[in-house]
């Protein structure tokens, strides 16, 4: 989504000073080309008692994935409240990536089947620059199956991994998108119906999962006004305080941009369908 | 997901079944008293052509606002055109001849038809739209392929990629056995072109819908449209997509090896016997659906595919609340009970080898061979004793 | 004749229907800009849709032309007023279908194709009303001599006009009277209602073929019923009058075979449902559009419609003017 700031900074920059020591294009990328960069951070709290997550059925593959205790994932709350699997990701889609961000990225994202679960539960990928790489982990085959809007649908079957006769071969699958995704799509698996996972699939690496602790952290985003969006996967659309449909538009310094702890009560999360 | 906003209707052609759409009234279902009174009367007056219904499937009516509808139904009028004059943007190749010679009402010439295939041939399982969702598709199981989405189920191509060409005319020579799509083999060649170009025509535009519907309504995009955005990362993608397995075909297009030989009662029993043992083997989950007798018993009883699953809610009730959303009511999906011997894609040794190879592309079934980065669970030579097990079930028809 | 002539009108009716082919001459009453009987030979046989749409048209003039010089022969030789008027009234009613099937070319509206495929089992009927009217046991009936007063006087029975009262006279009371011209009726909408499913519209909801297609199984159960218990009465009853009883069994053969043809009708279109292939039989069917077979049987199915509806009406009228006769 081309950044609606541009235009606006243009306007207010000329309006203001008459000075425009930015590109026509893009004031963004010319700052940046300054060496200006900020990270964003920030904490999501679940307001509220954390319900106890249902236990789901698992009626396939009984004798391997029957002993463990495989409970919904929809709402992961930490013991002192924290809200994982928020994904917090850049709406814009233009920006500037710094070269240290650009190397010091992991070239792969990971998605394993383990334990009979997606792990992770929520992901995001670069694509173009990543890899996003799927591995069986388990000693049952396992199905991947994803489909993003406008781009090819994957329905990927991987055997199971044997530990006993090649322990160190795990069976991997890469695969490749060709386009950016508006909002993460869902993963899952026609062999185990209780499986799901997510993955946001940007032009960018401007996107972050809050972690167990419902902490994130995004790297090294050019300074300026930038808009965000807040997912989860129970309301899509996070509606927030202060980020109505999720969105908010934030003015990035330089070094270090912290939004503190975002309070969510329970009825923001509640399930729509 | 969003606020509703102004819950306007914003088609005038109703989505449900009701027959009696009272509330929202359809020009062609008058009574036919007032309809025959209005045609006699109105000699000489032309009516508007049928014209797309916006896919709304999945989404409730109230979730899209009118200018919302507007605007993309707009956009698709720019970009595509209408059921009667169809339009072909810069960058996307399709043939304009080969459109016109599909859409439109049907019109005859002294040396034969020359407009309307499609209509003639297509619509009243297929719709207007391509929606699967024709006068008739409602008493059909299955239901007509929806083609707005570019999935179609019996192809030769991995990696979940779009089918070429011949994969769809095979399907309209050929039909589809044990439903009710005809073959379409007394059609000359050059209107099977017709159709197949106009059936390409409505994936694009169906993808490029798809994206308009996420980008306005799912994302809250901003109106007017970015005419350049929509058909840099809307069209152009779409459009392209058809193409990839043409111009990738060593590595997406499943060409079968040989079969191996079977032409002595013991080699044929091997293969038998190997491809029963892989069939029931944890790594292709063949029993998980197909069931250990391959009588379509398997574990996995409640199957449905793309076009269905959808509609499935948590709860029954949930699904009943979900039918509102859905021009057609859900149908299940039922594996292939293997020793009926009837295949829907066609049960020649190559038809099979294909739909084990690269699966039916928008049902539960995987593609069990390989495909660019994804190393598959069976080998060309495994794949054929698969084969070789399953026609024996069904007793060697072709 | 007309009778004969209408025949192979509804056929190739059904037939331009079947194979979609009704706009295969866009203009009308000329053809492609030629007068409709100057048409060039080569140019009409070589294109199979253009063959059965302007033959329509040719034999639909060559009906109009029997129509009318039989209603002259009638207002000439006849001098019972209501076959007078039968005569004008078929000559309306060709026109009417003629007119009907123009304005469904240049309109472009398959509505009034649906419309003219109505009528035609109606002019239809009104040809085979005709052909009882002008026949010689219509007359006779009315001077209160039937076929089965002859046939009991041949036996050596009582004269004639006695016994015949009296049979005749139950007939007066029975549920025949109302039974057949109903049946008829419901043999009229079942066709209006296979019609419906015929002449679809592309932007038609989905819901409308459904309800079509349900009417028109109920009216068939209640069909079944009706046949069989006017095959039923027929045999029992009235099983001395020959002109009943055969009425009767028409009637039920060609419903049997009505039948027969509506349920390959389905088959040839949409293959075997899916309730019968998947707990029945699982038949590897494949529908061949355009073929053969899904043509034939769907036009026949058609036609043969039509003479149901013939055979329930002649029952219906023979009924009826066997009872006048006796009062």
């Amino acid at each position: 989504m081309r950044s609606k700031l541009t235009r606006r900074r243009f306007l207010a920059g000329t309006a203001a000073a008459g000075v425009t020591a930015v590109g026509v294009a893009c004031p963004a990328i010319a700052r940046a080309a300054e060496g200006q960069w900020g990270d964003l951070v920030g904490r999501f709290i679940y307001d509220g008692k954390a319900p106890e997550r249902k236990k789901l059925t698992v009626d396939k593959d009984v004798d391997c994935c029957g002993k463990f205790d495989i409970r919904d994932e929809s709402l992961m709350v930490g013991p002192d409240g924290g809200l994982a699997n928020v994904f917090v990701y850049l709406r814009s889609r233009i920006a500037a990536v710094s070269t240290a961000v650009e190397k010091s990225l992991p070239k792969r994202v990971v998605l394993d089947n383990r334990d009979c679960i997606f792990q992770p539960h929520c992901m995001g990928v670069w694509y173009g620059k990543q890899e996003f790489l799927i591995i069986n982990s388990d000693p049952v085959a396992q199905n991947v199956d994803f489909k993003p809007m406008g781009d090819t649908p994957a329905n990927i079957v991987l055997p199971a991994y044997d530990a006993k006769k090649s322990p160190d071969k795990k069976v991997e699958a890469t695969w490749k998108f060709a386009q950016a995704q508006f909002a993460p799509i869902l993963i899952k698996c026609n062999y185990h119906p209780w499986e799901s996972g997510y993955i946001l699939i940007r032009s960018n690496p401007y996107h972050a999962v809050s972690a167990a602790d419902g902490t994130f952290r995004i790297a090294k985003l050019p300074v300026g006004k930038l808009e965000f969006q807040l997912w989860h996967e129970r309301v899509t659309y996070l509606d927030a305080p202060g980020w109505p449909k999720g969105r908010c538009e934030i003015a990035i310094r330089p070094d270090r941009n912290d939004l503190g702890t975002i309070r969510l009560a329970p009825t923001r999360l509640e399930r729509k369908s | 997901m969003n606020d509703a906003l102004a819950p306007n209707g914003l088609n005038p052609e109703p989505r449900t079944l009701n027959p009696f759409p009272a509330l929202n009234p359809e020009p062609r279902t008058l009574t036919p008293f007032v309809c025959l009174l209005l045609a006699l009367l109105a000699a000489g007056c032309r009516r508007a052509g049928p014209q797309f219904r916006l896919n709304m499937e999945g989404r409730p009516p109230e979730s899209v606002s009118q200018q919302q509808a507007k605007a993309i139904t707009e956009a698709l009028t720019g970009l595509f055109g209408t059921p009667d004059e169809p339009k072909v943007s810069t960058g996307v190749d399709l043939d304009l001849e080969l459109l016109r010679r599909a859409s439109g009402p049907i019109a005859g010439a002294p040396g034969g038809q020359e407009r309307g295939l499609f209509r003639r041939q297509c619509v009243t399982c297929h719709g207007v739209s391509g929606d699967g969702a024709g006068p008739t598709a409602a008493e059909l199981d299955p239901y007509p392929r929806d083609f707005r989405n570019g999935v179609f189920k019996y192809t030769s191509t991995r990696g979940g990629v779009k089918p070429i060409m011949m994969d769809l005319r095979r399907t309209l020579y050929r039909g589809v056995a044990g439903t009710a799509m005809p073959s379409f083999a007394q059609l000359p060649e050059e209107e099977i072109d017709a159709l197949l170009e106009y059936v390409k025509y409505f994936g694009v535009r169906g993808q490029t819908e798809l994206y308009l519907f996420q980008m306005v309504v799912d994302d809250d995009g901003a109106l007017p449209l970015d005419q350049s955005q929509v058909m840099e990362e809307g069209v152009l993608p779409a459009a392209q997509s058809w193409f990839e397995p043409e111009r990738r075909r060593a590595e997406l297009v499943a060409k079968p090896p040989p079969r191996p030989p079977t032409d002595t009662p013991e080699r044929l029993a091997t293969s038998i016997a190997k491809g029963r043992e892989l069939y029931l083997s944890t790594n292709s989950q063949c029993t998980k659906c197909h069931g250990p007798e391959g009588n379509g018993q398997g574990e996995q009883s409640e199957l449905y595919d793309d076009w269905n699953k959808r509609k499935k809610g948590e709860t029954p009730e949930r699904t009943a609340e979900l039918a509102r959303f859905f021009t057609l009511p859900i149908e299940r999906l039922r594996p292939r009970n293997l020793h009926e011997g009837v295949f829907r894609g066609g049960g020649t040794p190559i038809d099979l080898y294909r739909r084990v190879c690269v699966g039916i592309k928008g049902t539960p079934m995987p593609a069990a061979g390989s495909a660019p980065g994804v190393p598959g669970v069976l080998s060309d030579e495994e794949v054929w004793q698969v084969v070789e097990y399953v026609r024996s079930l069904g007793g060697s028809r072709q | 004749m007309l009778l004969c002539a209408t025949f192979p009108l509804i056929w190739i009716g059904g037939l331009v229907t079947t194979y979609r082919a009704g706009m295969a001459v866009p203009d009308w009453p000329n053809t492609f800009g030629h007068n409709l009987f100057l048409y060039p030979l080569e140019s009409w046989l070589q294109v199979f849709d253009v063959l059965l749409e302007h033959s329509h048209r040719l034999i639909g003039a060559a009906v109009g032309l029997i129509a009318i010089s039989l209603t002259i022969a009638l207002w000439v030789s006849d001098r019972r007023p209501a076959g007078r008027w039968l005569g004008v009234a078929a000559v309306a009613g060709v026109c009417l279908q003629g007119t009907l099937g123009g304005l469904r070319v240049i309109q472009d509206e398959i509505l009034l194709a649906d419309v003219h495929g109505c009528t035609a089992p109606l002019v239809f009927s009104l040809a085979a009303a005709m052909v009882a009217y002008t026949s010689p046991a219509w007359r006779s009936a009315g001077r209160g001599v039937t076929k089965g007063d002859r046939h009991l006087a041949a036996l050596g029975a009582s004269p004639p006009g006695e016994k015949g009262d009296r049979h005749l006279a139950a007939l007066g009371a029975s549920p025949l009277l109302s039974v057949a011209p109903a049946t008829a009726v419901l043999i009229y909408v079942q066709i209006v209602l296979g019609a419906q499913l015929r002449h679809l519209t592309p932007g038609q909801a989905a819901g409308w073929f459904t309800l079509w297609m349900w009417l028109h199984l109920i009216v068939l159960g209640l069909l079944v019923l009706a046949v069989v218990w006017l095959l039923a009465l027929t045999r029992r009853r009235f099983g001395r009058e020959p002109m009943l009883v055969r009425r009767g069994r028409l009637l039920a053969a060609v419903f049997a075979v009505q039948v027969v043809l509506g349920t390959a009708t389905w088959v040839t279109h949409y293959g075997w449902p899916a309730w019968f292939t998947q707990s029945i039989w699982a038949i590897e069917y494949t529908v061949v559009a355009n073929g053969p077979l899904q043509a034939l049987t769907t036009t026949a199915h058609v036609v043969v419609g039509s003479l149901t509806l013939v055979s329930a009406m002649s029952l219906s009228l023979w009924s009826r003017r066997l009872v006048s006769a006796t009062r």
